[in-house]
């Protein structure tokens, strides 16, 4: 025989299921269903570039440095687990910490007054796991790019770490690319010639701006 | 030393003639290989074009377009590269028992190096003073002469007279890591020497047939293998180990060191050796010994740095202990020109228990 104390323990029950549900509905809303994007003229960001010489193993390596203004200019979106957008870095402030080195770099090699910047475009990139923005971590998983340097436009693959707290996001791309592919000559100096593998490392952190939705009705 | 001889190491003198050293503090600078600025395989003596012109780019505070070149402005055809050092030191000295100084020529050298191909024929002449040897301390020498052979741009054979390769490869030779374990300068020898080097490594293994031409001097014979692996982009860490003898002893060292540039601005220098010494009709003795040195260039060119060493031949032995620590300055305002100047407490067991004070100022011409 059913009791009235009964019934409202099962609507109780059946108040807890459905709010957990909801719970986890707006769970999964938050991190999959919704796009999150990512300026990166307001990011912190560190950008660096290693190269070697061989059989006279020299290292030449160096960071493209921040300026009053950020280097960087595009925007990066995460939406249904796949990371997209471009990044535009000004090369002008391109420093090994050697100054001839840095003039011979951008004169005879970057040729910076010609080609002030490369571009970056990330054309493959599923992020493993479930994101969300206020807490994720997934390390090392790969992607595929698009790199525009010195006017030559080549793909490049590597992997990526990602990380989040609290809105904030932590992104970094590791990569090689082979400048001869560019059309950029073999940097030699006084006889030493370097490789032309450079493996560069690009990162950014900043916050995490939930993007406008497009099904939104307008006002 | 006659007349002529004395002409000719006046001579030497007034031309500045040096032998530049090999300075491992540059990998701070991701300069890897020794080879990117030496002849020499295991780096010091003669600069390769790029050595040369990076003694102007990063090594010294101020430098102008060609002055690094030999002599200032000579070009040499392009098989050809000279070069030189004059080297000398002013000592200082003061214990409990005395206080002395003493001004040495410790070099003046004259060095070329000879390109054809994938041969390269290297050779110095040179004077150095011998204090001890009272009137005449002058003597003619040529420190390092070899013909090396590179069949591959990854192999490199090199014969002759030069410095086995172990451990650091650093100009100061009295520190423990040299001194401490009996290869202090004049120690050259007659080797063998085959070099792999690799992308993020490079190995020696060096035959050493001791002084054949010399058995007054006794020097060692036996074999040494260093490897050293690139960690990174301005680091090397590596191991060596040597076993030889001769007349009196036999012996292995062995031991890790490592080449640690933390940023373009600071290195640490560290090396730890043990040794197992059997001498003839003796008991053995098993000691070690250390070095460690961090510099912090302050601007382009200017350096301080700390240094600790360390030395007990027999752990057995109180008395085979020695120690010291130092600070110094070392500058390079021009290419061509070292200043550096050092000044060290340290202790020997067996001399006495107080610290005595040992300071020397280093002037270092190079052409």
């Amino acid at each position: 025989m059913d009791t009235g104390g009964g019934k409202s323990l099962r609507i109780k029950i059946a108040l807890i299921i459905l709010s957990s549900l909801f719970f986890h509905l707006e769970i999964f809303a938050d991190s999959n269903s919704e796009s999150w994007l990512v300026d990166l003229s307001t990011c912190e960001h560190q950008v660096e570039f290693e190269l070697r010489g061989f059989p006279d193993v020299i290292s030449v390596f160096g960071s493209v440095k921040k300026k009053q203004e950020s280097i960087l200019k595009g925007q990066l979106e995460i939406a249904n687990g796949s990371l997209s957008g471009a990044v535009e870095i000004g090369l002008e402030t391109t420093e090994t910490g050697i100054a001839k080195q840095d003039l011979l770099m951008k004169k005879n090699y970057l040729e910076t007054d010609k080609w002030k910047t490369a571009r970056f475009t990330v054309s493959k990139v599923t992020i493993p796991g479930t994101f969300s923005p206020s807490q994720f971590s997934a390390k090392t998983f790969t992607f595929e790019g698009i790199l525009l340097l010195h006017g030559a436009t080549r793909k490049v693959s590597g992997t990526a770490d990602l990380q989040t707290e609290d809105q904030i996001i932590s992104l970094r791309f590791l990569f090689d690319t082979d400048m001869t592919d560019y059309g950029i000559a073999l940097p030699q100096y006084f006889g030493m010639k370097l490789d032309g593998n450079v493996q560069v490392t690009a990162g950014i952190k900043g916050k995490l701006q939930r993007s406008p939705n497009k099904n939104e009705p307008m006002p | 030393m006659n007349p002529c001889l004395r002409k000719f190491a006046s001579l030497l003198l007034f031309l500045g003639c040096f032998q530049l050293h090999g300075y491992p503090e540059m990998v701070r600078h991701g300069y890897l290989s020794c080879t990117a600025c030496h002849f020499n395989a295991n780096g010091g003596g003669i600069l390769t074009p790029f050595g040369r012109a990076i003694s102007g780019d990063v090594l010294s505070t101020w430098s102008s377009e060609g002055e690094t070149k030999f002599l200032y402005g000579v070009s040499p055809p392009e098989w050809l590269n000279l070069g030189g050092d004059l080297r000398t030191v002013q000592i200082y000295q003061k214990n409990a028992a005395f206080t002395k100084g003493r001004f040495i020529l410790m070099q003046a050298d004259l060095e070329a190096a000879a390109q054809l191909e994938k041969w390269t024929l290297v050779a110095s002449l040179g004077v150095q003073q011998v204090p001890e040897k009272g009137m005449d301390p002058f003597e003619v020498l040529s420190r390092r002469f070899y013909l090396s052979y590179r069949p591959a741009p990854q192999w490199i054979v090199q014969a002759g007279k030069f410095n086995q390769a172990f451990g650091i490869n650093t100009p100061d030779h009295v520190i423990s890591t040299k001194r401490g374990l009996g290869w202090d300068e004049g120690t050259e020898t007659l080797n063998l020497q085959g070099v792999l080097l690799n992308k993020h490594f490079d190995t020696f293994l060096t035959l050493n047939f001791g002084r054949p031409d010399d058995a007054s001097l006794d020097l060692e014979k036996g074999i040494a293998l260093r490897g050293r692996y690139y960690a990174g982009k301005r680091a090397r860490v590596g191991a060596s180990y040597f076993f030889g003898g001769n007349g009196q002893f036999s012996r292995h060292v062995y031991g890790p060191f490592a080449e640690i540039g933390f940023a373009k601005e600071i290195v640490l220098l560290l090396e730890i050796d043990l040794q197992n010494k059997h001498p003839v009709n003796q008991l053995s003795q098993f000691g070690g010994v250390n070095y460690a040195k961090l510099d912090y260039e302050w601007l382009q060119g200017l350096h301080t740095y700390v240094t600790q060493e360390y030395v007990k031949l027999d752990f057995n032995d109180p008395n085979s202990l020695s120690y010291s620590f130092g600070i110094g300055a070392q500058f390079f305002p021009r290419p061509h020109l070292e200043i550096n100047a050092s000044w060290q407490k340290r202790k020997k067991i067996s001399v006495s228990n107080d610290f005595e004070d040992f300071a020397w100022v280093m002037l270092h011409f190079y052409l």
